[in-house]
């Protein structure tokens, strides 16, 4: 990926932090970001390479879907009123807009630890390490929570396409609405996994340095 | 109800070992469901259909809308223009980071970023002009959920969609106590700083001098404070719906970002839609997890349980709202404002029709209550945002941070909770409502 590419250029920088980790405790170790980056393939091999393209990917869709439903609906208010006409698949339009917003959204936050979370363990657990081992089991426990709502969510997708539903107005398959699902959870257990597999290997290292 | 409170309890542990909250949720909602004999395959449609309801796509727009302003360059213009009215006197850098967190929330709508964007300018420059350092924290941390409490707010959009009211009403209900609050923490930062001799005051400019000022600064902020007025006018004028208002103000903030403040450009524009992206997704995970809880309780006839039993406690609704605002605090003490506003809509609104309250009027109370919660310890995501700001742990800034609460925003919970007026006023005289 060219540093040309607008894309590219995306910061990381976090808005929505609600992170205990900020209060700037001393002991406590920055949680990794978006893995296998900062793994010693130095981004030449090839997972590296598939979860980059994949980074370009997920930005590209968030970037199309956010400015399409902002347009769309403007476009709504305009055809109200000035050209006295509103076009019911709109609304349907919107909607599957919004559904792969909110599915894109929650796989990406995983990706980049956006997801909203409070607790305190990070003001009272001083040691890296146990720490790290928290971290870890939190991302396995929701690791298996993103599978099993992802199964289900699947499962009724599948239903859905299986049943060749349409949309009311624009007589579009239903599918393309309930398969936000399919890749939101996916993204979401994926990024799980990594996130679980990163912090693993960052424990054995901590392991290492203590002994 | 006993494995309601049981899949509750291991929601809050959860909570506390910093899972996300989503997926907290997700896992107690899997938890009751499977112990109740509830099938998650019926529960994820249900999830799924009120996550695609249209009225909820006001939340990305309005999260758009607020990250493009934050992003093109409006805090240090609303900081000049508010400076210019109470800047060069004695605490009245104080009173400018409170005016300027209220006027950013009722911009952007999100509190963390009132944070990032005004907290980080003014904390140093409160440090540097002599103000304690814990004050200045402090001050930021109580006065970003002002944000909350200002329309377009995004709790409060969650909490009508949820609980099937107006989201225009809803907007309104806040207004007042916001308001109050605000000028509450003006007076009590400089009720505060009164006898600190180390703040540096700027000597007083002349009539015209100051009226200037604030004319070249109230043009230079105009296109932000625009932005507020643009969203209500087209709301209760009846002109298009909170949807589409955000996404007016979506379209509204593009070229002032752009070509106005030029703040923004076409790639900023990028890196501001995938936050605005994430950001929805962060808080549509929680929805979604808890639609599906709020699905799997009221299966098992949960609310009405709790209704009955609070009902049980007393029949005179002060009492029972009052020991409602005991329990929202604690819920905004515990999660964050998004999932608190559906879990007191879910929860708490089937005990406050039973009772005859206005919903509207309890719109605020959860409101005020929640803004309260993100400030309070243990999970005060605002106050370790302000204490990441100004590299402070959490010790050193507790003490102004627990007396702006105990003398501010406790006194304004007690006072929206038993003065119905306050909140009902402006949707009474706006809506006819």
């Amino acid at each position: 990926m060219s540093h040309q590419d607008p894309l590219c250029a995306i910061d990381r920088e976090r808005v929505f932090d609600y992170d205990p980790e900020l209060s700037s405790h001393p002991a406590v170790p920055p949680r990794s970001n978006a893995l296998l980056q900062n793994g010693n393939g130095g981004g030449k091999n090839l997972i590296s390479k598939i979860e980059r393209a994949l980074d370009w990917t997920f930005r590209a869709l968030m970037v199309t879907t956010g400015l399409a439903l902002a347009f769309l609906m403007f476009a709504q208010v305009i055809m109200r009123y000035i050209l006295e006409s509103s076009f019911t698949g709109i609304e349907e339009v919107a909607v599957l807009l919004g559904v792969w917003i909110y599915f894109l959204g929650m796989g990406y936050a995983t990706r980049v630890h956006e997801h909203i979370h409070g607790g305190v363990i990070s003001l009272i657990v001083s040691d890296p390490l146990k720490l790290g081992v928290i971290r870890f089991a939190g991302s396995i426990i929701s690791m298996i929570a993103a599978c099993i709502f992802g199964y289900f969510a699947c499962k009724y997708a599948l239903f859905v396409i299986d049943k060749g539903r349409l949309s009311i107005n624009l007589q579009w398959p239903r599918g393309l609405w309930s398969g936000s699902m399919i890749v939101g959870f996916s993204m979401m257990a994926g990024y799980f996994f990594l996130d679980a597999a990163n912090q693993f290997i960052a424990i054995r290292a901590l392991r290492r340095n203590q002994t | 109800m006993t494995l309601f409170l049981i899949a509750m309890l291991i929601v809050v542990a959860l909570l506390l070992v910093e899972i996300p909250v989503a997926f907290a949720f997700g896992i107690g909602a899997l938890i009751f469901a499977y112990t109740t004999g509830n099938d998650v395959s019926f529960l994820i449609p249900h999830g799924f259909k009120t996550a695609s309801g249209f009225s909820l796509l006001a939340l990305p727009l309005f999260i758009f809308a607020g990250i493009l302003m934050a992003e093109g360059g409006i805090s240090e213009r609303l900081l000049n223009f508010v400076n210019a009215f109470v800047g060069r006197i004695k605490g009245g850098l104080g009173a400018v980071t409170v005016l300027t967190c209220a006027l950013f929330g009722a911009i952007s709508g999100s509190s963390s970023a009132a944070i990032a964007a005004i907290g980080q300018i003014m904390i140093p420059r409160m440090v540097r002009e002599g103000y304690p350092v814990g004050h200045a924290t402090a001050l930021v941390a109580c006065s970003s959920v002002l944000a909350l409490m200002i329309p377009p707010s995004i709790p409060m959009i969650v909490f009508s969609i949820t609980g099937g009211l107006s989201v225009g009403a809803a907007f309104l209900s806040t207004i007042i106590p916001g308001v109050l609050l605000t000028g509450l923490y003006c007076l009590l930062n400089f009720w505060f700083l009164r006898n600190d001799e180390n703040i540096k005051v700027d000597a007083p400019l002349q009539f015209r001098q100051a009226a200037k000022g604030v004319l070249n600064s109230g043009l230079n902020a105009g296109f932000a404070l625009l932005m507020p007025i643009l969203i209500l006018g087209v709301i209760y004028s009846g002109i298009a719906t909170p949807t589409e208002a955000a996404a007016i103000a979506v379209i509204y903030a593009i070229p002032v970002g752009l070509w106005i403040y030029r703040g923004l450009s076409l790639r900023t524009l990028g890196s501001a839609t995938v936050k605005a992206v994430t950001m929805t997704g962060s808080i549509m995970a929680v929805l979604f997890f808890l639609f599906i809880m709020s699905r799997a309780m009221i299966l098992e006839q949960i609310p009405q349980e709790l209704a009955t039993s609070l009902l049980q406690l007393s029949d005179n609704k002060y009492v029972i709202l009052f020991l409602l605002n005991i329990l929202l605090l604690l819920i905004g003490m515990l999660v964050d404002d998004i999932s608190g506003s559906v879990l007191a809509a879910v929860i708490f609104l089937p005990v406050i029709q039973q009772l005859g309250i206005d919903p509207i009027h309890f719109a605020a109370v959860v409101g005020v209550n929640l803004g309260l919660g993100n400030v309070s310890p243990p999970c005060a995501p605002m106050l370790y945002m302000a204490g990441g700001v100004s590299k402070l742990s959490l010790d050193q800034y507790i003490t102004p941070t627990l007396k702006f609460l105990c003398f501010g925003h406790l006194p304004m919970v007690f006072i929206v909770t038993f003065i119905p007026e306050l909140s009902l006023f402006l949707p009474r005289l706006l809506l006819g409502y």
